[in-house]
């Protein structure tokens, strides 16, 4: 009965997930006696902050954050950087610190000596702020075809120069932290770093248990010259705060190349399928948004097929070919898009290609 | 049409008479009663028909069940190829409407049945839609973005079989203004003349083109739907729901969504689902579902069906006095819309 009570007034809620925006403001940040550390704009999940250790999932290819370490924490400091870029290194002003040997390629592990006060540490490869051309893959809705996307992820890896994935959500089927190690596992076969939003399915179970382990789900970062920005549309909408976030990328990033991602579309553009935004009118506001943002381009997840359409005159693509149920009689099964992007020209998005994995 | 539907409904699910369906009725005790309410509300919902079995109404139980039984076998065949093809665009028409109807007849039988079980009987009757009205309200909206007051005014006229609507939904504040305009053909039913009539059964076609401009969002919206709207009065199907009604609505539309710069085309998927009683013949009370996703309440947050489900209303409409009636509405969706009416109807009795 409490349950049926929580649900009518979750269902009734104008804001379902103003909770889960307000929890990612915590994103990276942590302390512990005589440490303590603040992730800028949350890009990275501290996982472990202990006795002279530090351990985080990185959430974007290039990451700043400040570690302030007293006297009695002073000392020899490990920090272990997950999916991180294989060529990124630590820096801290002017000195750079390579990474130990013998780590998988997007596990960066750092050994420095830190002496009391607050420093400003930022990883990433050298090439992180050179606007050259660069290649991504993009992918979303794996659920219950984790226990086989390591073929998916073998695949990515194989594509020539990619640098990183970004991703649109629905890593699992029910949110379980079984799946959420399994999901990691799996990242084992994937040479390269994963971003990624979160889906309705990773909404089944408590969303903390995605922020603990990737971060935050609405986030913003600028990787050689281009702004990817990730919005959680996981109920099916865009909470007030996010649309506030998403307004001051766009103002951040308007004279750069931009791609948006979300798991819904605001407007499926099989309109009468309903498989976008609850509420159209918020999505065509949100596409509004982006059309006067110069957004380049748009990704989603959610429908397990491949679509390539406009949406407010930006070239969008729904690719939900992680290995969900896929949607019969489209002709595609399995399947990751191949970007390319090159912040120096005129036409930012280079290509986008789609690659079949089954 | 509907005559016809309901007396196939009545065939398929009536058997030969028996004593306990001519018995006289039986006093039903309070305690008797809340708990084939609370049965109804509970197994009710899969047992369509537990509320009225418990209060002795088996003859309507049966219905209840069978009607119940032929929605969910419309909600298998409409939903099915749906779910099973992962949402292939080939098999949205028919098949989402064919589901929303399904549902239809599953949810208004679900509600019939708890309104028998907590002995709500109807001896209501349906009045003709006016040959003219005017009416001006005022619509609250409140969702996660903003609240909103506006301004409602709309107007009907009925010719014959012809009915032209108008209404425009105005923002207090200047932020949005929508208008819509709409043109109906009474298929079969009775004419607009606003007196009580013995059926509510009815069926029309209806077009309409909306605009909507919202200067706060930057989106300009145009609508161009088409819809069937069918209501059976459900004493024709048992005399023990005379008084209460369903009503069901499928068509689609096309929608031109113009931002800035550009322009998007879509389609629209109309249907909605509504229960009702008369209230005597003043007026009547409903609830619904409403499928779309393009009105200002949008779709509810269903946890985990968020995005599949629409929003859900309930409304009181009623003559307060010999040509003046009010409506009040409540939907809830993404937002939350209140609406309050004060309408007048002219032309003959």
């Amino acid at each position: 009965m409490t349950r049926a009570s929580v649900l009518l007034l979750v269902m009734a809620c104008t804001r379902p997930s103003e909770e889960r925006a307000i929890e990612e403001l915590g994103v990276g940040t942590a302390s512990i006696s005589g440490a303590s550390i603040e992730v800028a704009e949350g890009l990275a999940a501290v996982r472990t902050l202990a006795d002279h250790q530090l351990e985080l999932w990185c959430g974007a290819p290039a990451l700043a954050f400040s570690l302030s370490v007293d006297a009695g924490a002073a000392g020899e400091w490990t920090i272990v950087a997950r999916n991180s870029l294989p060529d990124a290194n630590l820096t801290i002003g002017s000195v750079a610190y390579a990474r130990e040997p013998g780590d998988r390629s997007t596990v960066a592990t750092f050994r420095l000596s830190l002496a009391a006060g607050t420093h400003s540490v930022r990883i990433a490869p050298p090439d992180a702020d050179r606007a050259e051309p660069f290649r991504v893959a993009a992918m979303a809705d794996i659920q219950t075809a984790l226990p086989e996307v390591d073929d998916v992820f073998e695949a990515i890896s194989a594509v020539p120069d990619a640098r990183f994935v970004i991703a649109m959500g629905d890593l699992t089927e029910r949110g379980t932290i079984e799946e959420y190690e399994l999901f990691e596992r799996q990242l084992v076969t994937l040479e390269i770093p994963f971003y990624t939003t979160l889906g309705n399915h990773e909404l089944w179970g408590p969303a903390d248990r995605f922020y603990s382990r990737f971060g935050r789900a609405s986030f913003h970062f600028t990787f050689k010259g281009a702004a990817f920005t990730f919005a959680d549309t996981g109920d099916a909408g865009i909470d007030p705060l996010v649309e506030q976030w998403i307004d001051g990328w766009i103002a951040q990033s308007i004279d750069q190349p931009h791609v948006f991602l979300s798991h819904f579309p605001p407007i499926d553009p099989v309109g009468a399928r309903y498989g976008g935004f609850r509420s159209s009118r918020d999505g065509h506001r949100l596409l509004a948004r982006l059309a006067e943002g110069n957004v380049d381009l748009t990704l989603y997840g959610h429908l397990h097929t491949f679509i390539e359409f406009e949406n407010a005159g930006i070239p969008a693509f729904i690719s939900g070919g992680g290995g969900a149920d896929p949607m019969l009689g489209d002709g595609i099964d399995r399947h990751f898009l191949v970007i390319d992007v090159d912040a120096a020209t005129g036409t930012p998005i280079q290509n986008v290609a789609v690659q079949r994995v089954d | 049409m509907f005559r016809v539907c309901a007396l196939v409904v009545a065939m398929l699910v009536s058997r030969p008479a028996v004593a306990e369906d001519t018995d006289p009725r039986q006093e039903v005790s309070t305690r008797r009663r809340v708990v084939a309410v609370l049965a109804a509300i509970g197994p009710g919902f899969l047992l369509r028909g537990t509320g009225s079995f418990l209060v002795r109404e088996r003859r309507t139980a049966r219905r209840l069940a069978a009607t119940a039984a032929i929605g969910l076998g419309g909600m298998a065949v409409g939903g099915l190829p749906v779910g099973l093809s992962r949402g292939n665009p080939y098999t949205i028409v028919p098949g989402v409407p064919l589901l929303v109807a399904g549902a239809g007849l599953f949810f208004t039988t679900w509600w019939a049945d708890i309104a028998i079980a907590a002995g709500i009987e109807s001896p209501g009757t349906a009045r003709a839609a006016p040959p003219w009205s005017l009416e001006l309200g005022t619509v609250w909206l409140h969702d996660g973005y903003r609240e909103r007051g506006l301004v409602r005014t709309a107007g009907r006229l009925e010719l014959g079989r012809i009915g032209v609507g108008a209404s425009a939904l105005l923002d207090s504040e200047g932020d949005s203004r929508e208008g819509e305009v709409e043109l109906r053909v009474r298929i079969r039913g009775a004419a607009a003349t606003g007196a009580p009539i013995r059926s509510g059964n009815r069926l029309a076609a209806r077009i309409a083109i909306r605009h909507r401009r919202d200067d706060a969002d930057r989106v300009t919206v145009a609508t161009g739907e088409a819809e069937l709207i069918g209501r059976l009065d459900f004493g024709d199907i048992d005399p023990v729901l005379g008084g209460t009604f369903a009503e069901l609505s499928t068509g689609l539309g096309l929608e031109r969504a113009s931002y800035a710069d550009d322009h998007d085309y879509g389609s629209l998927l109309l249907s909605t689902f509504t229960w009702g009683a008369y209230l005597g013949d003043r007026g009547e009370a409903t609830v619904f579902y409403d499928n779309r996703r393009d009105s200002l309440a949008g779709g509810l947050a269903a946890w985990r069906a968020a995005g599949f489900v629409g929003s859900f209303g309930a409304a009181v409409d009623v003559l307060v006095a010999p040509r003046w009636a009010v409506r009040g509405q409540v939907e809830v969706g993404s937002a939350w819309v209140t609406t309050a009416v004060l309408r007048y109807q002219g032309g003959r009795r």
